[in-house]
């Protein structure tokens, strides 16, 4: 957004370098800061007029129904508006000329329910439309819902970029298998992809730790009168805290 | 100091109480000590024509001196600056930052710690009190008189009561309205109307009835300094049950309004729903509005308030003085002629002619309140960068440069009204009144202290690429402050040539006796284009978080 002086390198957006070339840049993006500030005697419609000026003039009628797709009152000042309220008008400024790309700091931070419902509806159109948005949040479910691709920081740094989809299959997943009698870890213990394998209290249970394709688990399984066998996936969640474990390597940026 | 309410608000008032009760003991202890030689140059004769001001009793003693130059008004209506503002934000600062929803939510009722709050800005108008009447001590000594504490602390107890009055007044006032900034607008106009109603009184004895009306009068009923004016316990009565009633009127509502709200809407409740502004009324209201075409006409805008009370403020300063000259240039003649000790009280001006008495009166002080106001202007660069305001304004398509530049022309056309309007109005006042004065000179004396304006900005907006708003303010504040302390005391500093040099209140000089002088104004200009240059390609080249 040219906020920022690159210490190293460079950053473009559709081939336009972000700070020397912010003003067109800013022009294909639609912003919403982590903290959406402004002037608290103005009114909602105030600085919806304001900013579409800045932005050289936007489409009222189009602002209009984003102001009721999100139940967004524009006629109260600044200061009088929740948490919620802000947001909303934060969100609106950064839909309202239809940019090419969104950059969301915590979207759906502060709205109810229904308005991130809303909300998720409105990020579904504008990427069916064939724009890009590129969100930020700490609410995973949320990412795992809207996103097709995800980026991992830690440490400042990008440690994963993938599909969503991708992601979830290329992480461990784990395979519980329950027998009618006494199991053994040894019957699956240098299978190809199995990374764990633990015994349950009873000794008719076994819980894997897979990763990748199951063939090989299943055959087994099978080879030893298997009752049931059921894989529980890992949720961005967990995938987002193996990251996050101290003794995970980071690796470096993609 | 964080176990109580009281005690943590009382921490919040320290830094205030020292500031202004040094601030204020110091200008105490100056009067006293410069009131002898005052006295004896015959300073009297001037302040009969002042009867406006102040009651003049005993006038020609140093204690009926102080009280009429300190004690009369200028210190109490001084120091209810303050006083407003702490009792306009007493409850409602809370509520405007959202803080007031967490301390309610603790087991304490809201009488409690409405009164506990109360309770420290009582113990903070008394300590400030203390440390005045110290400073009343100290000037006695230096004055020569004897020491009598008594009747200073009285003096200055009579004054706090005066400031809690006020407090009170902000307070009762802030829970009719949502926002302290209105509550201490409300405020501070009951008391220039006190005033008002006081000197009108005074002056016009057909009017006198009018300064019962005045809080000002019950509080100059007492003169604690002057032995021969007998002590009005009634008066005393009086203020302290108009505070008390004012309290608990304050605390009363406050307890009963909700959080947030106002407490006339407890009458309303039930009757009326509040008002759903349509979203399309809205959105084409503020569509016609012109001043939210670009930043800098927006910024234009919310000046204007600013700037509205500054030029008149500034204007009825200018008139009232320009109105005096006729009656007053007699008595300043016989009062300077040949007396060393007066002449220097007016900077060398030689007071005896008009433009003389407007350089010594109007333009050794007017070119100080616009700088400061071009700071005020240039400070909400700095400010909306520091609380994040500006960050949506830079996501749009505009450049850095341009977003500066808009806002800096703004303050240049905002900064420009002022001088103008002075001068037109100087020009008309000599007319009506006969007064003769320059023309050329005058616009000189104005459109001078442009570059000083300019100057002021540039250096905010220079150092808000860098520091703080608060760093930045504070460094422009002490450039000025230290400005015009050399050149004011530069008569008895006798600096060397390029060190006063630095002064730019020296370097404007005196245009109204002099004339336009081009050398250190195009200097000023010339320093102001390279600051400004600065600030833009620094502001263009900088990270935003990189600020101290």
């Amino acid at each position: 957004m040219g906020f920022l002086r690159p210490s190293a390198g460079r950053a473009t957006i559709a081939g336009l370098d972000c700070w020397s070339q912010a003003p067109a840049v800013k022009r294909l993006v639609g912003y919403l800061p982590s903290e959406f500030a402004f002037d608290p005697g103005l009114t909602g419609a105030q600085i919806l007029t304001y900013l579409g000026h800045l932005r050289g003039g936007v489409d009222r009628s189009y602002v209009q129904q984003l102001c009721e797709r999100l139940d967004f009152d524009p006629g109260k000042r600044f200061r009088e508006y929740s948490r919620g309220n802000r947001q909303k008008l934060g969100l609106i400024q950064a839909f309202m000329h239809r940019p090419r790309l969104l950059i969301l700091d915590e979207p759906s931070s502060g709205l109810d329910p229904l308005n991130q419902q809303e909300f998720y509806r409105m990020l579904r159109e504008v990427q069916s439309e064939g724009h890009t948005v590129f969100l930020s949040s700490h609410i995973l479910p949320e990412v795992e819902q809207t996103c097709s691709r995800v980026g991992i920081i830690r440490d400042g740094r990008l440690v994963e970029v993938n599909e969503v989809s991708r992601l979830k299959h290329m992480r461990q997943q784990t395979v519980v298998i329950s027998f009618p009698g006494p199991a053994s870890p040894e019957w699956f213990q240098g299978l190809p992809g199995v990374a764990a394998v633990r015994l349950n209290r009873d000794g008719r249970e076994l819980h894997l730790d897979v990763q990748g394709e199951l063939q090989a688990v299943i055959k087994a399984a099978a080879a030893h009168d298997a009752l049931s066998l059921s894989t529980q996936e890992p949720s961005l969640e967990e995938i987002f805290l193996r990251f996050y474990q101290v003794d995970q390597p980071v690796a470096a940026g993609r | 100091m964080l176990r109580t309410i009281w005690l943590k608000t009382l921490r919040e008032y320290w830094i205030a109480v020292l500031c202004w009760g040094l601030g204020l003991g110091l200008l105490i202890y100056a009067m006293y000590a410069t009131a002898q030689d005052a006295l004896s140059a015959g300073v009297t004769q001037i302040y009969q024509s002042f009867s406006f001001y102040g009651d003049q009793v005993a006038l020609n003693t140093i204690p009926g001196y102080v009280t009429f130059r300190v004690f009369g008004t200028t210190l109490p209506a001084f120091l209810a600056i303050w006083a407003i503002l702490a009792g306009a934000r007493l409850v409602r600062g809370d509520e405007e930052r959202g803080t007031l929803d967490v301390l309610l939510s603790q087991p304490l009722a809201r009488i409690r710690l409405l009164l506990e709050k109360l309770l420290a800005l009582i113990l903070a108008i008394l300590v400030m009190m203390l440390i005045i009447s110290l400073f009343i001590l100290l000037g006695q000594l230096s004055a020569k008189q004897a020491a009598d504490y008594p009747r200073a602390l009285l003096t200055a107890l009579n004054v706090g009561l005066f400031e809690l009055i006020f407090a009170s007044i902000a307070l009762l006032i802030s829970q009719f309205v949502r926002w302290r900034g209105a509550a201490a607008g409300w405020t501070a106009a009951i008391l220039v109307i006190m005033f008002l109603f006081d000197s009108v009184g005074r002056v016009q004895h057909d009017f006198d009835w009018l300064r019962h009306l005045s809080i000002f009068y019950y509080y100059n009923v007492n003169k604690p300094l002057i032995p021969s004016v007998a002590a009005n316990w009634g008066a005393v009565m009086l203020l302290v049950l108009l505070a008390v009633v004012l309290i608990v009127a304050g605390a009363l509502l406050f307890a009963r309004r909700d959080l947030g709200g106002v407490a006339l809407q407890l009458a309303l409740n039930g009757q009326r729903q509040p008002a759903t502004v349509e979203r399309a009324r809205a959105l084409a209201r503020a569509a016609g509005d012109p001043f939210l075409r670009s930043l800098g006409l927006r910024t234009l805008r919310a000046q204007f308030t600013a700037l509205f009370w500054w030029t008149v403020i500034t204007l009825f300063f200018v008139e009232f003085l320009t109105a005096l000259i006729p009656s007053l240039l007699d008595i300043f003649r016989k009062a300077v002629e040949g007396n060393a000790v007066m002449s220097q009280l007016f900077s060398g001006y030689n007071v005896a002619t008009n433009q003389g008495f407007l350089g010594a009166t109007v333009f050794a002080f007017v070119p100080v309140a616009l700088t400061i106001f071009a700071l005020t202007l240039a400070h909400s660069w700095s400010r909306d960068l520091d609380n994040q305001r500006l960050e949506i304004i830079l996501s749009m398509p505009q450049s850095r440069l341009r977003l500066l530049a808009e806002h800096a022309s703004a303050v240049i056309l905002a900064s420009l009204i002022p001088p103008l309007l002075i001068w037109l109005s100087l020009l008309l006042t000599a007319s009506i009144i006969n007064l003769r004065i320059d023309v050329g000179d005058t616009a000189a004396a104005c459109f001078s202290m442009l570059p000083l304006e300019w100057l002021t900005a540039a250096l905010v907006y220079l150092l808000a690429t860098r520091l703080s708003s608060g760093l930045t303010t504070g460094l422009v504040s002490v450039f000025l402050a230290l400005s015009f302390l050399m050149e004011f005391l530069q008569p008895m500093l006798k600096l060397p040539e390029w060190l006063i040099n630095l002064s730019i209140f020296h370097l404007y000089g005196s245009p109204i006796t002099e004339g336009m002088r081009w050398g250190p104004t195009l200097t000023v200009l010339g320093l102001t284009l390279v600051v400004g240059l600065a600030a833009l390609l620094h502001f263009r080249q900088s990270s935003l978080v990189a600020r101290a």
